[in-house]
Parts: C-alpha cells; structure tokens; sequence
C-alpha cells in the first residue's frame, strides 16, 4: 500500500513536471490569444519587432463563451487602446523637391519607409509614436493647405481575433487527435477536410492580427508639396493703406527694403 | 530793449541751446538692446539689426498728421496684417519703450514666395515737439525664417522696453 503511494505521489509529480515544460515551450504564437504584441508605446516591443510582449491573460481550455468573459475581465484593464494612426498634410513651399528629399531623409531617420510615391505626393510608413512630432514638423515648412488626421481604435478587432484563434487551435488539435483516432477512410476524408478549412481559417486570422500590429505600430502619412505658384488660389491685392507708415509694416517689406 | 544786454544775451544762449538740444534729440538715431547675435548696422537714423541668420529688426519713428489713439493706431495695423496681408497673428499684447511711451505688439506667421516666416510688429504713438506738437508713431519690426524667429522671439520682445532715442 506504502509503495503503490509512493508510486502515485511520483507520477503525480512527473505529470506535473511535464505539464509545466509543455506550457514553458509554448512559442509566442502558439501562446495565443493569452499574449498580444503590442507597440513599444502600449507597453509591448513593436509590432513583429523585439522585446518582450505584453501578456493579458492565460487562454485555457472551456467554452468560448468563458475564454471570452475570462479574457475580458482580466484582460480589460490591463490594455491600452490599440490606435492606427492616419493622416495626410499638404503644403505649400517653395522648392518641393528640396522639401520633398528633406523629407524622406526625416523619415529615414525616423526608421520609417516610403511606402507609395504619386508626383509630388508621398505616403510614408512611420512609427506611431513619431506621429505627432512628423506633424509638428512639416507645419512649419511652409504654408499648410489641408490637413487630415485620423484615429481608428482597434483593440476590440484584435482581442477578439486572439479568442476566435485560440478557439480555433485548439479545434484543430482536436480533430488532429481525432484523425489518429479514425479507422473509416470516409470519416478520415471528413475530418481532413474540417481540417483544411480550420487551418485556412487560422492562417487567415494570423494573418489580420499581424496587419493590425504593423497598422497600430507604424502610422501612414501622406504628404503633398506644392509649389507655390501652382498652390491653391491666388490671395487677392493688398490695398494700400491710407496711412503710410503702415504701408511700410509687413515681411515683403522688411525683406526688400531693409 | 535790446539782445545786447548781458540778461538777453544769457536768455539768447539758453534758448539756443534748448533748440540745439531738440534738434540733436530729434536727429539722434534709435536704439535697442538686442541680443548679442545682432549686428546694428550704422547707417542713418533708424535702427537697423541683423543676424548671421539674416534676422532682422527695424526700428523707425514716423510723423504722422493724423492724430489718433493707440487703440486707433493698433487696429488699423492689425486690420493691414491679417486681412490685406494674410498674415495669422498668434498673440498679441501691450508693451512700453524705453522712454515710457505705451505700445502695442502683434506676433504674426506669414508665407511669402513658399517660406515661412515669424513677424513681430510693435507700434508705439505719442506727442513731440517743442512749440508745436507732432504725433509721432514708433514702430519695431523683427522678421525671420520661422525657426529663427522663434529661438529669438523672447529676447527681442524683452527689448522692446530698451528701444530709444
């Protein structure tokens, strides 16, 4: 009786073992929907880039139902909003092509990209958190004939990817299992074919949460120079003033007769 | 009576020193205490600084056969700035000169020809003169490339209060 404890406490103990090395090799990928990459500025090491992510929540098995009410309420205030950051700017200077290499040379610097070049319009990829500071920037470069800025909050799309992918991986180990299981060549053709759209499904799902990350981690802006004879419309005569001395006020002024 | 008594002739040289005094106050060129940065050039009788960076402040007095109030003399200027010139006032404010007279400040943003520039443009009005009293209007004017504008922006503002004859 002494040994057969013996026996059950030590098995016991190998089990438990066994189960924390399973969970310790879990990659980042197949840990989801329990870890979330996130930008450097929500806390996380960027989007596909290094660092360690920021962990919400643990998935465990249950009905999705419960992985979801689990993963909001102990995920729910730990996370920052997940922004994707658009915006487009168009200016008017007075060499585009120096504003425009200036430009790029800005973004380079910044680790950022071009990503689309249309004339003088260019839209580049740059990290979210340079954003505000491109904007600062380019506004004083010259004259600004429009500007757009957007905002679009995706945390809800991205966590609920992370539970429908994880409900998904883990259908998938079970029709796996299933599949060693079936003896019937007909039912071995059923599972197979559950099998191939669960995993186009899941590679679909990846697919839009690394989208997403590189959307929240790097924001699009797109910037238009314009010449300034060829800028927006023409700013009608000054009339002079009755009062001379005011006449001679004004930038034009200081810069010709100075 | 006569210009050749000693009284008169002490009278005589005091009125023409007074005289001589107002015509040399009159002549004086302005001045103001502008950052080191500045170069003043010496060149007449307004005051006229520059900047390695092309920086500029221009100082002048104008007569003016109008007579009318700051208030009067601020809102037409601002009128000019922003509604014939185009410009975009950011703040505005009140300041005083060297020699007490009130003023009026307006820091402007303006694009000409794809640059742009920071404008800050003071006026300051009063009454001079020995016999006959002229308006006179004061005007500063500091003009950069935006940047620059604003680096020295604080400084020239601070010297608004030094500017004289």
């Amino acid at each position: 009786m002494t040994g057969s404890r013996g026996w059950l406490a030590l098995a016991a103990l190998v089990a438990l073992l066994f189960g924390a090395c399973q969970a310790g090799a879990r990659s980042f990928d197949e840990a989801a929907p329990g870890i979330v990459a996130m930008p450097a500025e929500f806390g996380g090491g960027g989007g596909g880039g290094s660092g360690a992510p920021l962990q919400l929540a643990e998935g465990s098995a249950g009905s999705p139902a419960d992985a979801a009410s689990r993963w909001a309420e102990s995920a729910a205030p730990a996370v920052d909003r997940m922004l994707v950051y658009t915006g487009s700017l168009g200016l008017e200077v007075a060499r585009p092509d120096e504003a425009a290499a200036k430009f790029l040379a800005l973004v380079k610097e910044w680790q950022g990209h071009l990503a689309q070049q249309q004339g003088s319009t260019y839209s580049v990829r740059i990290p979210a958190a340079r954003f505000d500071e491109a904007f600062g920037q380019l506004k004083t470069w010259g004259r600004v004939l429009d500007e757009q800025r957007t905002a679009s909050d995706v945390t809800e799309e991205f966590l609920d990817l992370g539970i429908r992918l994880d409900n998904a991986r883990k259908s998938r180990d079970r029709l796996l299992a299933l599949l060693e299981k079936a003896d019937k060549v007909e039912d071995i053709l059923k599972v197979e074919e559950q099998l191939r759209r669960l995993t186009e499904e899941i590679e679909r799902m990846e697919g839009r949460r690394k989208f997403l990350a590189d959307q929240v981690a790097m924001s699009t802006l797109t910037v238009t120079f314009a010449a300034v004879a060829d800028a927006g419309p023409q700013r009608r005569r000054r009339a002079a003033s009755r009062f001379d001395w005011v006449n001679q006020m004004g930038v034009d002024h200081v810069l010709r007769q100075f | 009576m006569s210009f050749g008594s000693s009284d008169h002739r002490v009278s005589f040289r005091a009125l023409a020193l007074l005289l001589l005094c107002q015509l040399l106050a009159a002549c004086a060129s302005l001045k103001m205490d502008l950052p080191a940065e500045f170069l003043t050039l010496k060149d007449g009788p307004e005051h006229r600084a520059v900047t390695a960076q092309d920086a500029r402040v221009w100082s002048r007095e104008f007569a003016e056969d109008n007579h009318a109030t700051l208030d009067f003399w601020a809102a037409t200027l601002r009128n000019d700035l922003v509604e014939q010139r185009g410009y975009t006032i950011v703040a505005e404010g009140e300041a005083t000169d060297g020699e007490g007279h009130a003023g009026r400040w307006f820091e402007c943003r303006a694009t000409v020809e794809g640059e742009r520039y920071g404008h800050l443009v003071a006026v300051f009005s009063f009454d001079r003169g020995l016999f006959k009293k002229r308006h006179r209007v004061r005007t500063v004017q500091f003009t950069a490339r935006e940047e620059d504008f604003v680096r020295l922006l604080p400084d020239v503002k601070a010297a608004l209060g030094t500017l004289r004859r």
